[in-house]
């Protein structure tokens, strides 16, 4: 090894330098992420109707690698249904401990129900806490149960510290 | 009373006419009499049926809704059977059948306030080198029926006048047609027009 | 016979069909409409395969190909080889290209109309037409139009629901109503593509209609009960047997998350062949409600939650000053062989006499039994005294199968034939080689030509004087007299006849007229439970007979006359005795205990724990095992392994390793008493009881909600 060769690696240093810095600043300023993103699931419903996609067919949980996904299903009512068709979950769990975000559910899902969608921030401190149900996940929830509890606690609104482009496929997600 | 109570001879020749146990096969003959006398099965002659030939009223279903000759719905004077198969069907007889229900006002099933007409649609009636075709009752066929002819046919039926078929049924249908061993006529008598209504 | 199976020759007997032959070879074909036990009707055209036979010439010899070899005369088109019966030198093509365009053609038309919910399906991951498609289809549709749509929730009754959306026409259902329990009820209506199934009787009987659910090749006939409560892959099979009678029909019971959601029945072709029982099938739905999963103990008059070991010390202070022979020790009859010797052992180390199980008689037959196979095939049979449809209920279908008059599908390499051409549709029934004799209706009386109500007692001392020759010219006793002495005729009496001591006279019958006699026992385990010194011995109290210090009652729902003065229950639900127990240990049910129990027919079957959660419930060992650590006692059966070596050395058997089939084994000589705790026909309670429950669960699965 020469000296120009040491020079050129020194040109590269000396050049990043005076470059904009990659390094975002989180969680003061927000993390802007990538289109294909995967974090927690979004529920989506149908924008017409209001009626949850999901049929509680269980087909993302025999996906699923890790075994984090639980369902029941259980009957429509046809005066009040919950989603379309007769079957619905009642149940919809997923143990966000064990979920690798893979997004085999997502590709296992036959009425796109579920997305994984943009947000990350889930860190919490009880086991019992990661398992999330469909008050979680269903489109229009906004922000991570520890988030949406210190939200709370200060009386403040669910501050995500992601900032994203409107993906077509999470319906309905907004994002302040 | 019910319709055969009064007839045990009718049931009787029909029934001789099948081994004993060939018994369930008299239920077409009793099924074909009491169209023919009523035109349509009322749901008391079903299970009157059953009740003869030894079968459930089901099965008496299941045979009579296999073939479209059958009615459970009472019919109109006349009844119009819009041929839905191939040959009629590319010849426009969905157009046909879209304009003749909305012209009546019905759809299948249904009779006319007046009383004069039903539709059906039914399978191959054998013409469909005639197509499009409609039949009227056991009148006869009504072939390569544009919409002017099919309402000139309306307007001439609720007149009172039949101009009669372009062609009659290819089956001869019998007044009187339960034969018995000996060749004998019984049971109800086929009035035209569907008089006995 | 020698059939060529895409040139793989087979050996098959004469009459099997070219769909049992090539199966039989190996090879296998889709189909829908044919099935064990059904008549084949070649209704959905899946099966189709090239055939071609020899013929012979006018001379007798085969007609001969220039080769010099037997000249195969094909059939000009693919024949559906469940209706196709194979012949000597047959050749069948079943992997040729044609053969395959044809079924993949049929998986196309099949598919045409079937509106593939898959996800929403109950039936989606064990669905015939989803394997054949996937197996022989093109995995493609050229069908644009619009799918035929119909009623998707169209209840046949309480119990099974119909989508006639998905329905394919495959027709078993309404075969299987015909053919099997001899019951009517559904057909076609319409024709085509509108065909849908219903029936115009009203419902469905609630006897054997939950078999229409397992045979249903789609998801159209569904159970209602289990509707919508797991996919079929979440679910933990078991193979185990039914313990609501003494039948002992197969079942695999399917758990999930700790939960039986459905019981479907499985093929045992000498005993249940593959039907089962409404109540059987259903019986879920009430074994789960109201479970105990602690011990309870009663302390200032409430029976409140306890651990084993509150339970061990209030034993250990109540039991020091009562003598251990005092000590009563009584059990329901359908706990298995292994809790049964851990029960007779435990007698004999409280050296008490106070022992007994019931329901049970006070009589066994002394002659050899015959089995269920033999009943199905007797010549004619005449019941005295018994309500098949209430004590077994499975029998009964025998006995139909009896009056069909055909033999039991033959057995192949794979399994029972499934296109058995001797069955037909409305094959001709014999009810002349029926008689019934029964004081009360029975479920059995619609195919009898000869049903005499009144006392069975009567009945069988008047046959028994008929075949003495001392009888009226035709009366319905010489009628049955004659009946029993046709070789093969079999003799089966019931509760009211044992109950009332009739069984000496039934045995006196079957003697003198050389016909078997087939006596119900009284309940699941009954008969096997005889062979095990379980009843009262010297100077010892059956339930409720004596004012006992101490007494341990498991699963027994009958109230004793007399009542010990420390009441020990066992059992799963809080039941009426229980409620005035001073301890309840909790039980495990029928489908969650491993064990051995014995069949009508004297067979040895083995039953599997379900994969249910059943908290701290237990079987009666660990029951029996606290009372005598209590008492500072040890008894040599400990345990399920103790018991089975124990069992071992009684009978000669492991029955840790009973075959599939289970065993028809000599138990030797079975232990009698009199007993007057005499079997009701209970069975018929307990179907009654867990049909309501099956109902309740069904019309919850969609009350919960309205209730939201």
């Amino acid at each position: 090894m020469g000296v120009l060769d040491l020079a050129k690696g020194m040109g590269v240093t000396l050049g990043k330098l005076f470059s904009k810095p990659l390094t975002v600043s989180y969680p003061e300023s927000r993390v802007q992420l990538k289109p294909r993103f995967r974090g927690r699931h979004v529920l989506t419903r149908h924008p017409d109707t209001g009626l949850e996609k999901c049929i509680g067919c269980s087909l993302c949980a025999a996906a699923c690698p890790s075994y984090a996904i639980y369902v029941e299903a259980a009957e429509n009512d046809p005066a009040h249904p919950v989603s379309p068709g007769e079957r619905y979950a009642k149940v919809y769990e997923i143990n966000m401990l064990r979920c690798i975000f893979c997004g085999l559910c997502e590709e296992a899902c036959p009425t796109g129900a579920i997305i994984l969608g943009n947000e990350f921030e889930m860190a919490d401190y009880r086991y019992g806490d990661f398992v999330y149900g469909k008050e979680d996940m269903l489109v229009g929830q906004y922000g991570s149960r520890p988030q949406r509890r210190e939200a709370e606690r200060q009386g403040t609104p669910v501050r995500l510290g992601l900032s994203v482009q409107p993906r077509e496929e999470l319906e309905g997600v907004r994002y302040p | 009373m019910r319709y055969f109570d009064d007839k045990p001879e009718l049931v009787a020749a029909i029934l001789a006419k099948y081994p004993p146990q060939g018994r369930r096969s008299s239920l077409m003959p009793l099924l074909r009499e009491v169209q023919t006398a009523l035109h349509y099965v009322p749901a008391e002659q079903i299970e009157e049926i059953a009740e003869i030939v030894g079968v459930t009223a089901t099965e008496v279903r299941a045979v009579m809704s296999f073939y479209s000759t059958y009615s459970t719905v009472p019919q109109g004077k006349y009844h119009l059977q819009v041929c839905a198969t191939l040959s009629c069907a590319l010849a426009g007889s969905d157009e046909l059948w879209d304009d003749l229900c909305e012209t009546l006002g019905i759809s299948p099933g249904e009779v006319t306030p007046d009383g004069l007409f039903s539709v059906q649609k039914v399978e191959c009636l054998g013409s469909c080198g005639t197509a499009p075709l409609v039949q009227v009752g056991e009148l006869g066929y009504h072939e390569r029926l544009s919409r002017q002819d099919l309402h000139a046919l309306l307007d001439a039926l609720r007149r009172g006048e039949y101009p009669g078929p372009h062609s009659p049924l290819p089956v001869f249908v019998h007044s009187g047609q339960q034969e018995d061993a000996a060749g004998a006529r019984h049971g109800a008598e086929l009035k035209p027009l569907g008089e006995n209504l | 016979m020698k059939v060529f199976v895409d040139d793989r020759a087979v050996e098959v007997p004469a009459g099997t069909s070219a769909m049992d032959a090539l199966f039989e070879a190996g090879r296998d074909v889709p189909y829908f409409c044919s099935l064990p036990y059904l008549s084949p009707i070649g209704a959905c055209r899946m099966c189709l395969v090239e055939a071609g036979s020899p013929r012979r010439g006018q001379d007798g010899q085969w007609i001969l190909d220039d080769q010099g070899q037997p000249k195969i005369f094909w059939l000009p088109k693919p024949m559906a080889s469940c209706t196709l019966a194979a012949s000597e030198g047959m050749v069948i093509r079943t992997q040729t290209d044609a053969v395959r365009k044809a079924q993949a053609g049929m998986v196309e038309f099949t598919l045409l109309n079937h509106p593939l919910d898959c996800p929403t399906c109950d039936k989606g991951g064990a669905c015939e037409l989803q394997d054949r498609s996937y197996e022989y289809g093109y995995g493609a549709s050229r069908f644009v139009f619009d799918r035929r749509h119909a009623d998707k929730h169209y209840p046949l009754s309480d119990l099974v629901v119909l989508d006639q959306e998905r329905c394919i026409h495959c027709k078993r259902c309404v075969r299987y109503f015909e053919e099997i329990p001899g019951q009517e009820m559904i057909d076609f209506i319409e024709r085509g593509v509108h065909t849908f199934i219903d029936g115009y009787e009203g419902g469905l009987p609630s006897a054997f209609s939950g078999n229409i659910v397992d045979l249903c090749p789609v998801g159209a006939l569904l159970d209602n009960v289990a509707r919508f409560r797991g996919r079929n892959w979440e679910y933990d099979h078991t193979a185990t047997i039914c313990t609501g009678c003494s039948v002992g029909c197969s079942v695999t019971v399917d758990a999930r998350n700790g939960r039986v959601e459905r019981i479907v029945g499985r093929d045992h072709p000498a005993v249940n062949e593959r039907w089962i029982c409404d109540a059987g099938r259903f019986s879920h739905a009430l074994e789960e409600e109201g479970r105990l999963t602690t011990p309870l103990l009663r302390r200032g008059g409430e029976l409140v939650p306890a651990s084993f070991d509150e339970v061990l010390a209030y034993l250990t202070s109540e039991l020091v000053d009562v003598p251990p022979a005092q000590i009563g020790l009584y059990s329901s009859s359908d706990i298995t062989l292994e809790e049964g010797i851990a029960l007779e052992a435990t007698a004999q180390v409280l050296g008490s006499g106070h022992v007994d199980h019931l329901p049970r008689f006070s009589q066994l037959p002394a002659l050899p039994r015959p089995t269920l196979h033999q009943l199905a095939q007797a010549s004619a049979v005449v019941i005295a005294g018994a309500d098949l449809g209430a004590e077994a209920p499975v029998a009964e279908l025998r006995i139909q199968e009896m009056l069909r008059g055909a033999a039991p599908p033959p057995q192949f390499r794979h399994g029972t034939a499934i296109a058995d051409l001797k069955l037909t549709e409305r094959m001709e029934r014999h009810p002349e080689r029926l008689a019934i004799f029964s004081s009360a209706p029975t479920s059995l009386d619609r195919s009898a030509d000869l049903v005499v109500r009144g006392d069975p007692q009567a009945a069988l001392s008047a046959i028994a004087a008929a075949l003495e020759g001392n009888a009226q010219a035709a009366s319905p006793y010489l009628s049955a007299a004659e009946l029993l002495r046709r070789p093969g005729a079999t003799l089966v009496v019931g509760s009211e006849l044992q109950a009332a001591g009739g069984l000496r006279l039934a045995e006196k019958v079957a003697r003198s007229s050389g016909a078997a006699l087939l006596a119900l026992p009284a309940d699941s385990n009954a008969l096997g439970l005889a062979y095990l010194r379980l009843v009262p011995g010297e100077g010892g109290a059956a339930y409720g007979e004596a004012i006992l210090p101490v007494a341990l009652v498991s699963r027994c729902r009958r109230l004793p006359a007399q009542w010990p003065r420390l009441l020990i229950v066992h059992d799963t639900t809080l039941s009426a005795l229980a409620a005035r127990a001073d301890v309840v240990l909790p039980a495990v049910s029928g489908l969650e205990k491993q064990g051995t129990l014995v069949n009508l027919e004297g067979r040895l079957q083995a039953l599997r724990p379900a994969a249910s959660e059943v908290g701290e419930a237990t079987d009666l060992i660990p029951a029996l095992g606290l009372l005598l650590q209590a008492l500072g006692l040890r008894s040599p059966v400990r345990g399920l392994i103790s018991a089975q070596r124990a069992l071992a050395q009684r009978f000669g058997a492991r029955v840790q390793s009973l075959p599939p089939e289970g065993a028809l084994l000599d138990l030797g000589e079975p232990f009698l008493a009199e007993t007057h705790l005499q079997h009701q026909p209970e069975v018929g309670a307990w179907a009654a009881a867990h049909l309501a429950a099956a109902r309740a669960r069904a019309a919850a699965n969609r009350a919960l909600e309205v209730a939201k």
